[in-house]
């Protein structure tokens, strides 16, 4: 369902991004671990469209979108959960959620969207009238990702969605990560958190320094030596 | 304790205040949601003006039809200033921006210098009877001025608050990356918010000459003026730069009239310093 092959990215002249090439099967959960400053970041926002590749190609069900803007990756079906949320703080929840699904005409339809978001997301219709700035760390990592679920993805890139959240959050953040992939939904998952990502997913891809250094089965990759040393500390 | 002058002052204070919010709402709306602060603003205002003088002195238009056709012409051309003085700049250092704005407003008030000459053109007015209002002298145009003021403000509002556009424009202001990433066309939303900016600096202008002449002068102080509004209410609050605005204009004429006519022309600036030393942030502005 993507493909990512032979990427090279730059900041500038400082290149971030070496040679990497990552496969998502669709119906998969995917992820990539690897230290802070390994390059995750920077290649989710390169899929996205928001940073521009120098070379390599991003195929996106066959289609090449490497040269696509934003708005038009996020058309064909590609959702993107970016570190640090990015909500919109001064808005409502209900009003993040809207935005989520700007490309929806039918009133009807938003409507269906918005509930079965609060249906997966309960938490969410409590708060429906806040502002997104006001809410819990959890919280805004629920709206961030029910944000990007209005928009129907087929493919959903997530960001570190376990960064500075409680152990119990993460819990509960694993289960509906696993629950939106069983329903369907491809994800490619990155993560400094390994211990988390390695029990989610069935393939991983192990970045540092901008390169991809280990790939595969996640059973494979977690009995590597280089893994079990630098990510899990056994 | 006169109280019909207490009124006059008031309804002067109201006169100018319209115009301060009018002219500040289009300004805190640039910079609030591009983060770009747009030195041309004044000038959009004063081109308003001028170009009403020519089609309604010289192409015979009806003050009404000639304001309409002016506030459409200058909503179009703010998507040139978009696409020409803001956009390429954009993603360099905020300064590169100011500049290019800066020369923008540089070409525009000393082209129109050379078109329309530095003596203030009078536009005729639609209707212009006196009224008294209690003791309160005020003229139907006057009238039509603040009229048009807060309708224009009210519709911003609506716009910004209940339309998708207006939420999508406010979303882009709030978080420029989530905004993209949730695949909203920011280049668009940009494009729109000068148009709508720059329609806003227009109907300025042609109210501006409704109480006084139209001249490639009145760019200037506008935006001094405008920026002490939008410095006091807080960058970028379209919401506090209406309040501030109004709050500065009848304050303003309050302060010629009771406290000193020499020194009126440095309140604005008075209120601005105290507020910068007190609440850096601006009166609406949020940390």
């Amino acid at each position: 369902m993507l493909e990512i092959t032979s990427l090279d990215v730059f900041y500038g002249r400082v290149q971030v991004l070496f040679d990497v090439s990552i496969t998502v099967p669709e119906g998969e959960l995917v992820t990539v671990i690897g230290a802070n400053g390994a390059g995750k970041t920077t290649l989710l926002l390169t899929v996205s469209g928001v940073l521009k590749p120098q070379s390599g190609s991003i195929r996106f069900e066959g289609r090449e979108i490497d040269s696509l803007p934003p708005h038009e990756i996020v058309g064909l079906g590609l959702g993107h959960v970016p570190q640090g949320k990015e909500l919109f703080p001064a808005m409502t929840v209900l009003e993040n959620l809207e935005m989520g699904a700007h490309m929806v005409r039918r009133q009807d339809e938003l409507e269906e969207r918005l509930e079965r978001a609060f249906e997966s997301f309960p938490r969410l219709s409590e708060r429906a009238r806040q502002r997104a700035g006001t809410l819990s760390g959890g919280e805004q990592q629920m709206l961030a990702i029910a944000r990007a679920l209005m928009a129907k993805p087929r493919l959903l890139l997530l960001d570190e969605p376990s960064a500075g959240l409680a152990p119990i959050i993460v819990d509960h953040l694993a289960e509906i990560i696993l629950g939106m992939n069983s329903s369907g939904l491809t994800v490619l998952l990155v993560e400094q958190n390994a211990f988390l990502a390695l029990e989610l997913a069935r393939k991983a891809y192990v970045m540092e320094s901008g390169r991809v250094v280990e790939s595969g089965d996640t059973e494979v990759v977690m009995e590597s030596d280089l893994v079990r040393r630098a990510y899990l500390g056994i | 304790m006169n109280w019909d002058i207490l009124g006059q002052q008031i309804w002067n204070g109201l006169l100018n205040g319209s115009i301060y919010v009018i002219f500040a709402a289009g300004l805190s709306l640039v910079f609030g949601v591009m983060r770009v602060i747009n030195m041309a603003h004044g000038e959009l205002t004063m081109l308003g003006a001028m170009l009403l003088f020519t089609v309604t002195s010289v192409m015979g238009l009806s003050y009404f039809a000639g304001a309409a056709l002016v506030v459409v012409m200058m909503a179009l051309a703010g998507f040139l200033v978009n696409r020409v003085t803001v956009r390429p700049f954009l993603g360099h250092s905020e300064l590169v921006v100011i500049l290019s704005t800066v020369a923008l407003s540089f070409i525009l008030l000393n082209g129109s210098l050379v078109v329309w000459g530095s003596t203030p053109k009078g536009v005729d007015k639609p209707f212009n009877e006196v009224l008294q209002v209690g003791g309160v002298y005020m003229t139907t145009a006057q009238i039509l001025l603040v009229g048009v003021c807060f309708t224009a403000v009210l519709a911003l509002y609506l716009v910004l608050t209940r339309t998708k556009l207006g939420k999508m424009t406010r979303a882009t202001g709030q978080n420029l990356l989530g905004a993209r990433l949730i695949g909203i066309n920011t280049t668009a939303v940009y494009d729109a918010t000068l148009i709508i900016a720059s329609g806003l600096a227009a109907l300025a202008g042609v109210l501006i000459v409704l109480i006084s002449a139209a001249s490639p002068n009145l760019g200037q102080p506008l935006l001094i003026t405008g920026f002490a509004v939008v410095i006091v209410a807080g960058m970028g609050n379209v919401g506090g730069a209406v309040a501030v605005g109004l709050f500065l204009g009848l304050t303003e004429a309050l302060f010629g009239q009771y406290v000193s006519t020499f020194y009126r022309q440095g309140y604005l600036y008075v209120v601005m310093i105290i507020v910068l030393l007190l609440r850096p942030q601006g009166l609406f502005g949020r940390r």
